[in-house]
């Protein structure tokens, strides 16, 4: 079941669910069930991110984007420079929609793009 | 080309409900689905193409039945993926409270009128098949009327045929998945009866 600020970020996004196909359709069931569980698959959504702009590979965020950025955003604010680091395309897509789909300023996680990472081998 | 679906030899009671969820649902929704059973430190994946995998069992479940599913249905995974879950989770399966027996048999009965092997029921017995793997059927004995509904679903012929992947239910000591490989796996956990 959605929360409240679920449903605020979803309604934030153009894409709509009818707009996917079968495929990222099933992609979005799967991130709402594991983004529900937070902590437990951080990792698995970080290695999506490494070769995605958005979640579901849309040309634009869609309500996976929203929803599972509602139920990131306050693990992402108590990281530590380190986890940052370990966790880089979280941040960077985080950073991205967080902006795309107009989350007030107030609301907004502050991401530190300063800090400098081993590059991984891709 | 068939799909392949990846499941690994599970050490715990919530990795056997999981490996029962897409097994069955493989087997139930007659897909070209091959099964491999990989070792301890595998994790289910099931692979759509070159580009595209799942790896939740309950986004597989829905994606094999290619259906659309009813608001039942989504009562009955919103109960799976929150209580039944968080139960399996403990490790020590407990019996399941009797609110929430009650609550999956009125729903699994009015799902069961339209479709009784949709996804919603699917994924409702991968998770009781954990619990009645550990705790026998006494698991469910809060509620006759779930306990006959799930003896009837395990009956069902392709059910049946999903569970006969004994490797995938089998429950190994964890340590075995990082021990030599001369190490043979121990088995815990008997079958739950079929």
């Amino acid at each position: 079941s959605r929360t409240n600020r679920d449903q605020a970020n979803a309604a934030l996004v153009k894409l709509a669910p009818a707009d996917l196909t079968e495929i990222q359709s099933a992609e979005l069931n799967q991130w709402l069930t594991v983004s529900g569980r937070f902590p437990e698959g951080i990792e698995q959504l970080n290695e999506t991110l490494k070769t995605r702009t958005y979640i579901l590979e849309t040309h634009e965020a869609t309500v996976a984007d929203a929803v599972v950025l509602s139920r990131i955003a306050g693990t992402v604010k108590s990281w530590s420079n380190d986890e940052v680091k370990l966790n880089r395309h979280i941040v960077r897509w985080l950073d991205l929609v967080q902006n795309v789909i107009g989350i007030k300023d107030e609301d907004k996680v502050t991401v530190n793009k300063d800090l400098e990472a081993p590059r991984e081998i891709k | 080309m068939p799909l392949e679906l990846l499941v690994p030899k599970p050490t715990s009671v919530l990795q056997v409900s999981q490996n029962a969820k897409v097994i069955v649902a493989s087997a139930v929704y007659g897909s070209d689905v091959k099964v491999v059973v990989g070792d301890a430190s595998s994790s289910i994946l099931l692979k759509i193409d070159s580009d595209h995998s799942l790896f939740e069992p309950n986004a597989i479940v829905e994606y094999l039945s290619k259906a659309k599913l009813t608001s039942h249905d989504w009562d009955l995974i919103s109960i799976e993926e929150t209580k039944l879950y968080n139960l399996l989770k403990q490790g020590e399966a407990k019996k399941l409270d009797q609110n929430i027996s009650q609550l999956l048999s009125e729903l699994l009965d009015k799902v069961g009128l339209k479709a009784p092997l949709s996804a919603g029921a699917v994924i409702v017995f991968g998770a009781l098949y954990g619990l009645v793997a550990t705790n026998g059927k006494g698991a469910l004995s809060q509620d006759l009327q779930l306990t006959l509904w799930y003896q009837k679903f395990s009956g069902e012929s392709r059910v049946k045929s999903g569970l006969k992947e004994t490797d995938a239910f089998v429950i190994v000591a964890a340590a075995a998945s990082t021990a030599s490989k001369a190490t043979p796996a121990v088995s815990t956990t008997p079958l739950p009866e079929r």
